[in-house]
């Protein structure tokens, strides 16, 4: 189920909320417990046996973990089986048939390809569920007996499918003891109304036209045009995925729990070394606990800290999806941190122009990132950015500008790039009753013209029917 | 005070749904269980939301967040507050999606959550209002770009952008050379039989009013289809037709619409002169054969759109993809009865969207032929007066992944004089690179 879906809006979360707030407070951990798997099962029910044998993997794995803490080689023993138990999985549905085909084409062989569907989630859900199990074996939270809890940590529904990776120890006592507040659950249904706007009024509308622009060859569009599709898809990933940590960080909050922000303006860095610590905070955070301390993090030689760095991105490359663009997006990435890193770039300071210099040389970065991240193969992402700065000669073009971007586009595309800056940061903090109202009513006019948008998508004519 | 108000208001609310209920299921008389157990979830509710509500508000300095929690939940609530219960949208042209059950004859079922999804998507209150506003502010645009759609209110045009790609996208080397082995392999086949075959590349409104498209730009101004009939022209047991020029100068002529405004496909004018076209090529090899003229039929102006002789008027694709309504319908189209000269059908497969019939003409020319192609069959083959025709529609059964070698037999058993496949430009790289696997 999606949070932008009817069923999710106007059944399963106002159902939910009303049966969360009238249980007694034993009981709340239960419904949500309920409702977070009716919410996976929804869309996919045959994968809940694999979510289930997760948290099975996990539960017992950090008990005995935890049972033979004082025996380092045996808790070892158990804290990698059960790694490779959760991993399997993951490697399993993920990247399973990326391999063969690799290998397939490298080869020339014709391995056959396994028709799964990728469980919806489990990239998230089993990294958040390793944290737990690392966690227990660092000693640095205690163990959970109560499988249920567990079970709930694993399954919240809020971050379920598209984070933000919550770790154990940052809810561990909210899942025990939690305060239901209405004045959390106003600051929740704020964040929820700003998350389904994002999605749905910007990220749509914005992914409408980078879709026109990729969707076609290369030498179909000119450089104007493919600038046009590289903003709008940066814009569009970035509201997307903010807007869905928004709408999950509010309904933790609706739910009495506090998570972690996962979005911080992450389109003003001055660097790509800042850019990842205002980029999926959560993500980057999990790799920087995870992999790049436990392979030895700053506190080797320079040569081998950079090799770390290098297999963080290329893992955080990995970890979003099987295809050679994700790989190629991760080493891009990898590449600007090293060379960062050995020039002290982010740390260098000076004047307006270097601001400015810093500030562009980021955009370029991670707007080309994007553009690897959103093509369909390296080749055509190569192409497309030899476009972008008239390196492509051949041109085709069938589409005048125009065709790419509307009035109201280029009105969603302003509101984008202001809503990316922090002028409204602190809009949810203001004291003054006027300046509440106004927001407030604001709030609910945002509601209601994401709804509109939600119920004009159920719009499904069929066309061809009478001739 | 608060828990009567909560108690008075949950009252009400169990009531309207048991009364929803009562009118759902027509239950003949006042049921007093349901009534009830309303009573005691009222009370329940009540008792309970009263006071988590006052151990809520126990801190709260302000009721503004109050009042802003109470609206946006109501929002969210409305969409189900009244159900509907229609089983067509009218304006979408298709079923509503019905409820599903949990359970099916073989156990759970499985895609509860998807089909759930469809129903509340297509039964929700105020659906319908949504859209429209929704779509309103888009047509109140000079240009309406949907996903495969784009309307130019002053250029009065409505194309179908996959059909535009179709159009000028040239095709890769290896994809004509397929299309030319397919249509070779069908050629040589019919003419095993005696069989002449034809291809119709049915001109559309993108290459016909090309220089109105204000938002496209052809550097290439050679259509796929010229493309295509440069490629065929030299198979044998083939003659290709393509009047696109024809088709230009008439729209300069205004003697009638070729197309409808409000949908891609050919009005009964357009069609007409595609058929006597072709038919003036197939009278070269079949000199029997009888053209029918326009003005032996008699015709009605409406707005409309029709598919064929026999079938409905509907507003078109235009309003189906954007506002459906009458308003935007801004052209007369003449209407022929052509179906008068049909003096029986025989459907051999007519499940939804297929079209696999024999239509029997009266005084039809004294040969058998096959019509296979696109959508433009339907209206095609009202005109189409041999003593049988019988239709494919290639669209169909490519698209449920069968080819031509399925029909082989069909073919054979029919012993057709002639083979006509009519396409519509936009589709044509399309359809006949699939017409063989």
């Amino acid at each position: 189920m999606l949070f932008s879906s009817v069923s999710f809006l106007f059944v399963f979360f106002p159902i939910v909320f009303l049966l969360h707030l009238i249980v007694p407070k034993n009981l709340k951990n239960y419904i949500l417990l309920i409702a977070s798997i009716i919410f996976y099962a929804w869309g996919e029910p045959r994968y809940l046996i694999i979510m289930l044998l997760n948290i099975v993997i996990n539960y017992w794995g950090a008990i005995g973990v935890h049972h033979y803490q004082d025996n380092k080689k045996i808790s070892k023993l158990i804290l990698i089986l059960s790694i490779i138990g959760n991993l399997s999985f993951l490697f399993y549905f993920k990247y399973f048939n990326f391999i063969v085909e690799n290998i397939n084409y490298v080869f020339h062989l014709k391995i056959d390809i396994v028709k799964v569907i990728m469980p919806i989630g489990i990239s998230f859900y089993t990294f958040q569920a390793m944290s737990y199990l690392v966690d227990v074996y660092r000693k640095e939270v205690e163990i959970q007996t109560d499988f249920c809890k567990l079970a709930l940590y694993i399954t919240l529904f809020p971050q379920l499918i598209a984070g933000p990776i919550v770790k154990y120890k940052d809810i561990a006592k909210q899942i025990d003891n939690r305060d239901i507040q209405l004045d959390k659950i106003s600051y929740g249904m704020k964040r929820f109304v700003i998350g389904l706007s994002k999605k749905m009024l910007i990220a749509n509308t914005l992914g409408a036209v980078a879709d026109k622009v990729f969707s076609l060859p290369v030498h179909n569009f000119d450089c104007l045009t493919a600038w046009i599709g590289a903003l709008a898809y940066s814009f569009q990933l970035f509201y997307d995925f903010s807007g869905y940590s928004d709408m999950a960080i509010g309904l933790g909050s609706i739910f009495g729990f506090k998570f972690l922000e996962n979005f911080n303006y992450p389109y003003i860095s001055k660097s790509i070394t800042e850019f990842w610590r205002r980029w999926h905070i959560s993500l980057s955070t999990w790799f920087k606990e995870y992999l790049y301390i436990p392979l030895g993090g700053n506190r080797v030689s320079k040569k081998r800290n950079l090799l770390n760095l290098w297999i963080v991105f290329l893992a955080t490359g990995i970890w979003h999806g099987a295809e050679w663009t994700f790989v190629v997006w991760g080493m891009w990435h990898g590449l600007f941190i090293i060379i960062e890193r050995l020039t002290n770039f982010a740390k260098k300071e000076g004047g307006k122009g270097l601001s400015l210099f810093k500030h562009i040389y980021t955009i370029l970065a991670f707007v080309i990132g994007w553009v690897i991240f959103r093509a369909p193969t390296v080749h055509y992402a190569w192409r497309y950015i030899r476009r972008m700065f008239g390196l492509y000669s051949k041109e085709e073009y069938l589409f005048y500008f125009s065709y790419f971007i509307n009035y109201v586009e280029i009105f969603v595309f302003a509101c984008a790039i202001i809503c990316a800056i922090p002028l409204f940061k602190n809009i949810l903090n203001t004291k003054s009753n006027i300046s509440k109202i106004l927001i407030n009513i604001w709030f609910i006019c945002l509601l209601v013209m994401s709804i509109s948008s939600v119920a004009a998508s159920t719009y499904n004519p069929f066309i061809y029917f009478r001739f | 005070m608060k828990k009567i108000i909560f108690f008075t208001f949950f009252l009400f609310l169990g009531m309207y749904f048991e009364r929803h209920f009562y009118e759902v299921k027509n239950f003949k008389t006042f049921d007093i269980s349901i009534f009830s157990s309303c009573l005691l979830i009222t009370f329940l509710l009540c008792k309970k939301i009263s006071t988590n509500i006052c151990n809520l508000t126990s801190n709260l300095t302000n009721k503004i967040d109050l009042y802003f929690v109470i609206i946006c939940f109501t929002i969210l609530c409305i969409p189900i507050f009244n159900i509907s219960n229609e089983t067509k949208s009218i304006t979408e042209n298709r079923n509503l999606a019905i409820h599903p059950n949990l359970t099916t004859e073989t156990g759970l079922n499985l895609k509860f959550g998807e089909q759930f999804n469809s129903w509340l998507s297509d039964h929700f209150y105020l659906r319908d209002k949504l859209i429209n506003a929704a779509k309103n502010i888009n047509k109140s645009n000079r240009y309406y770009l949907a996903d495969d759609a784009y309307f130019d209110k002053e250029e009065e045009l409505f194309i179908y952008i996959p059909q535009l790609y179709g159009t000028y996208f040239a095709p890769e080397k290896s994809t004509l050379k397929k299309i030319k082995n397919n249509v070779k392999k069908l050629a040589n086949q019919l003419s095993e039989t005696n069989t002449k075959l034809y291809i119709v590349f049915a001109p559309q409104k993108s290459s016909i009013y090309a220089d109105k498209l204000k938002l496209f730009r052809f550097l290439n101004k050679n259509t796929v289809a010229n493309l295509l009939k440069k490629e065929l022209d030299n198979i044998s047991n083939l003659k290709v037709l393509y009047p696109l020029k024809e088709f230009k100068e008439l729209s300069l002529q205004h003697i009638d619409y070729t197309h409808f405004y409000s949908d891609t496909h050919m009005t009964d004018f357009g069609t007409w002169v595609l058929y006597s076209d072709l038919m003036n090529i197939i009278q070269k090899d079949f000199p029997r054969i009888k053209i029918t003229q326009l003005n032996e039929f008699k015709y009605e102006e409406n707005k409309y759109v029709r598919s064929m002789a026999t079938s409905d008027y509907f507003l078109g694709d235009m309003n189906q993809r954007t506002v459906n309504s009458e308003k935007y319908l801004t052209k007369t189209y003449k209407h022929y009865d052509v179906s008068k000269m049909l003096n029986k059908v025989k459907v051999i497969d007519d499940t939804e969207g297929a079209s696999e019939k024999i239509y029997y003409h009266k005084n039809g020319s004294p040969y058998k032929a096959i019509l296979m192609g696109s959508s433009y069959v339907n209206k095609f083959n009202s005109f189409f007066n041999f003593d049988q025709v019988y239709t494919l529609q290639l669209n169909k059964f490519l698209d449920e992944n069968r080819d031509l070698s399925d029909f082989h037999n069909t073919i054979s058993d029919f012993h057709p004089n002639i083979f006509v496949i009519i396409i519509n430009e936009g589709n044509a790289v399309k359809y006949l690179k699939k017409l063989y696997h």
